[in-house]
């Protein structure tokens, strides 16, 4: 493997020798070092990534390999090697692709995978897949495998064998019909030997989707609807069980924008891919939920802000119905105004009563519900923009969010709530200096916590940069929340970071300091950060 | 001791190889704009270059960028004065803005533009199969063509004050000092 990666780079020096030959490199490193925190209890974390993508590039022909270096990877288990490659060949529309490779089925109720190195999820196909684009129809077709690994059990790893496909026809310009067919062939790791193969549960899903889009007026509507046929074979001791489980999900949105600057979008979710009792609900792993190559949208917002990007809704695309709309509106032409709303709830509730399982449904039947027995969450975001000068800006916000899981075994609500106010401010000095400074001030109401449900966090972060070299930026945040209630036990962290640009495409960062940690989701997968305390450096090239 | 020295090593060799920039522009691709229409870079840079009896020097800026990313949209508006004044002067530029979001945000991304109401053409790229091709790594992440499609830079990340060296590349170029 080392010998691969010393070709590379050999290759790389000496390839403008080769006549017809293009080629790309990145590469991103990462170190940290210091303590990190889970459960109250301190634990040494170091770790070392470091990926150089190369690519290849020869008439209608592209290699590519991601030689990986991780020892370890901040979140999950260590990997030192060749981790993607392919081969891609393209011309007249036709891209016919070899190795490793992500995609999107419409908007993903059937498939959408994607990597996050950030949240290390990575649900990449190995494979074969072959896509065909042309001005009124698209076509791919893929097939491959797939080793999602868990993402809180990281030795946990779900193989799949996939096989699909995903057509969009254009009759006219104003319309577009698409549908899909995705065939999957699951293995779940047995509880008592997680990373073997060969276990008691196996999961054959097949999930056909239609899809409708139309463009006209300024309008745009989209419709897609995807049903879930599960078989679940089960090994036991008493022999072997088969049972078939249905699901579906609806996705709809409508999006208008004008010329004189404002639009709208308004989306809708319907996803009942595995609507269960809380009793088959405790096993987040169980092979009828939505599988982890299904990611649609999530239909609520996520935020730049910090201390709103903290801890957000954790989506369930499995059970949950909601919908958001939003609306950006230019007041002049310096003055942008953003307004966000969005709800959602579980489809349904369930209640013990004389010993028996009760179902509880909501009011109405098409809209979430904001009554407690149905997990309601509800979010309003309004934000200010403007520019006061040609670069120099104001951004102001208000977000009120209500979040509350229950628990219906325990009839318990955990209830989170929160009252957000940022500001940030970009100001020019003059000379190519810019200095910029945020506050964020937050009332949060965690009914869980014992000795401080409701607490104050201040997040300040000042930065000082000078184009096109150096930046310079200081976070600190202050909790008024008992340290008893915090994971981390402080009430201040503060981190300092140096990035230096030794050229247009060649970053170095430094940071020193604290960083409270906390839930971070991206595109509806979360992933539990723990606290830290220590050092940080990375260095992001590219040629 | 041995993390250290595998650090050691790649910085060096990462920064050994600052000199080695490669042109990737031999890459075409197509992809739908915010109007659900197809467009080409191979029909962009035609329109930029213009024909063979009335050939025209031109700058097309290919800027990769996402709802979610702060600098992103911080290195659009910056950058959309001086491209208004750029076109004003008559120069050739073309801003090409390629929106990366999943489907998450993609039916947003329409009223955002245009309460920005950006000058520039915006296409989608919500598989990442155009950014991965130009060797995209992280963003903002914009690239600085001839009208031949020949690279004359490349940036990755913004910070505030970038857009007035990004204005100098460009007129640089076409007033034929670089």
């Amino acid at each position: 493997m080392r010998r691969c990666f010393f070709l590379l780079i050999v290759l790389a020096w000496t390839a403008p020798t080769f006549a017809q030959i293009n080629y790309s490199f990145n590469n991103y490193l990462r170190y940290g070092k210091g303590t990190k925190n889970r459960g109250g209890i301190g634990y040494n974390a170091e770790y070392l990534e470091n990926m150089a993508n190369a690519r290849l590039f020869m008439d209608k022909f592209t290699m590519g390999v991601r030689f990986l270096y991780d020892a370890p990877h901040e979140y999950g288990p260590s990997f030192l090697g060749i981790q993607k490659r392919y081969v891609e060949f393209e011309d007249a529309g036709l891209q016919l692709r070899a190795g490793t490779y992500w995609t999107l089925f419409g908007k993903g109720l059937a498939m959408n995978l994607f990597e996050n190195r950030g949240i290390y999820f990575d649900t990449g196909l190995d494979g074969l897949r072959a896509t065909y684009r042309s001005d009124m129809l698209d076509v791919i077709l893929a097939a491959g495998n797939l080793a999602y690994r868990d993402m809180i059990d990281t030795s946990r790893i779900e193989n799949y064998v996939l096989r699909g496909g995903t057509f969009a026809l254009r009759p006219v310009e104003e319309m577009e019909i698409g549908g899909s067919f995705v065939d999957a062939d699951g293995v779940f790791p047995s509880l008592n030997a997680p990373n073997i193969d060969e276990s008691g549960v196996t999961v054959k899903a097949e999930i056909p989707e239609i899809n409708l889009a139309l463009h006209a007026l300024g309008f745009d509507l989209f419709a897609s609807y995807a049903r879930k046929k599960a078989t679940t074979t089960l090994r036991g001791l008493s022999g072997i069980e088969t049972r078939t489980s249905y699901g579906e999900g609806i996705y709809g949105s409508l999006a208008y924008a004008d010329e004189d600057g404002w639009g709208f979008t308004f989306e809708y979710k319907d996803y009942r891919f595995d609507v269960v009792d809380p009793f088959t609900r405790v096993d987040m792993n169980r092979p009828t939920r939505a599988l982890p190559f299904q990611n649609p949208p999530i239909v609520f917002k996520e935020h730049a802000f910090t201390l709103l990007s903290r801890d957000p809704h954790q989506i369930d695309f499995s059970d949950e119905i909601g919908l958001q709309i939003e609306v950006f509106y230019a007041l002049t032409s310096q003055i942008v105004l953003n307004l966000n709303a969005s709800a959602a709830s579980r489809h349904k509730s369930y209640k013990m009563v004389n010993g028996n399982l009760r179902t509880i449904e909501r009011e109405n039947r098409l809209l979430p519900s904001l009554a407690k027995e149905f997990s309601p969450f509800y979010e309003v975001y309004g934000e200010l923009e403007w520019y006061f000068t040609e670069v120099s800006f104001l951004r102001a916000a208000f977000n009120r969010r209500f979040d509350a899981p229950y628990e219906e075994l325990g009839g318990i609500t955990h209830e989170k709530s929160s009252t957000t106010l940022p500001v940030k401010i970009e100001y020019d000095l003059g000379e190519g200096y810019f200095l910029e400074g945020e506050v964020e001030a937050q009332l949060f109401h965690d009914s869980f916590l014992v000795h401080t449900p409701d607490y104050t966090n201040l997040f300040l972060m000042t930065v000082l940069s000078h184009s096109p070299d150096w930046s310079v930026a200081l976070r600190t945040e202050f909790s008024s929340i008992d340290e008893r209630d915090e994971p981390s036990g402080k009430s201040f962290w503060v981190f300092g970071e140096v990035t230096y640009r030794l050229t247009s495409t060649h970053t170095i960062s430094i940071g020193c300091g604290t960083e409270r940690g906390g839930v971070i989701c991206s595109s509806g997968i979360c992933r539990q950060v723990d606290p830290f305390s220590g050092v940080r450096f990375s260095v992001l090239t590219q040629w | 001791m041995r993390k250290r020295a595998v650090l050691f090593g790649l910085v060096v060799v990462l920064l050994g190889g600052t000199s080695m920039a490669q042109d990737l522009t031999s890459v075409q691709f197509k992809l739908k704009d915010v109007n659900g229409k197809t467009r080409s870079l191979q029909k962009i840079m035609k329109e930029v270059r213009g024909t063979e009896d009335t050939p025209r020097k031109g700058v097309v800026i290919l800027s990769f960028w996402a709802l979610w990313c702060q600098p992103c949209k911080k290195e659009m508006k910056a950058f959309k004065p001086i491209f208004l004044r750029l076109r004003k002067e008559g120069l050739n530029v073309e801003y090409i803005a390629i929106n990366l979001d999943n489907i998450r945000s993609t039916a947003k991304v329409k009223s955002y533009i245009t309460a920005q109401k950006y000058p520039y053409i915006q296409l989608l790229d919500p598989n990442q199969r155009v950014f991965e091709k130009l060797n995209g790594q992280s963003i903002p992440y914009t690239l600085v063509l001839k009208e031949s499609g020949a690279l004359i830079n490349k940036h990755i990340g913004f910070i505030p004050g970038d857009e007035k060296h990004l204005e100098e590349e460009i007129r640089n170029y076409l007033s034929g000092d670089s």
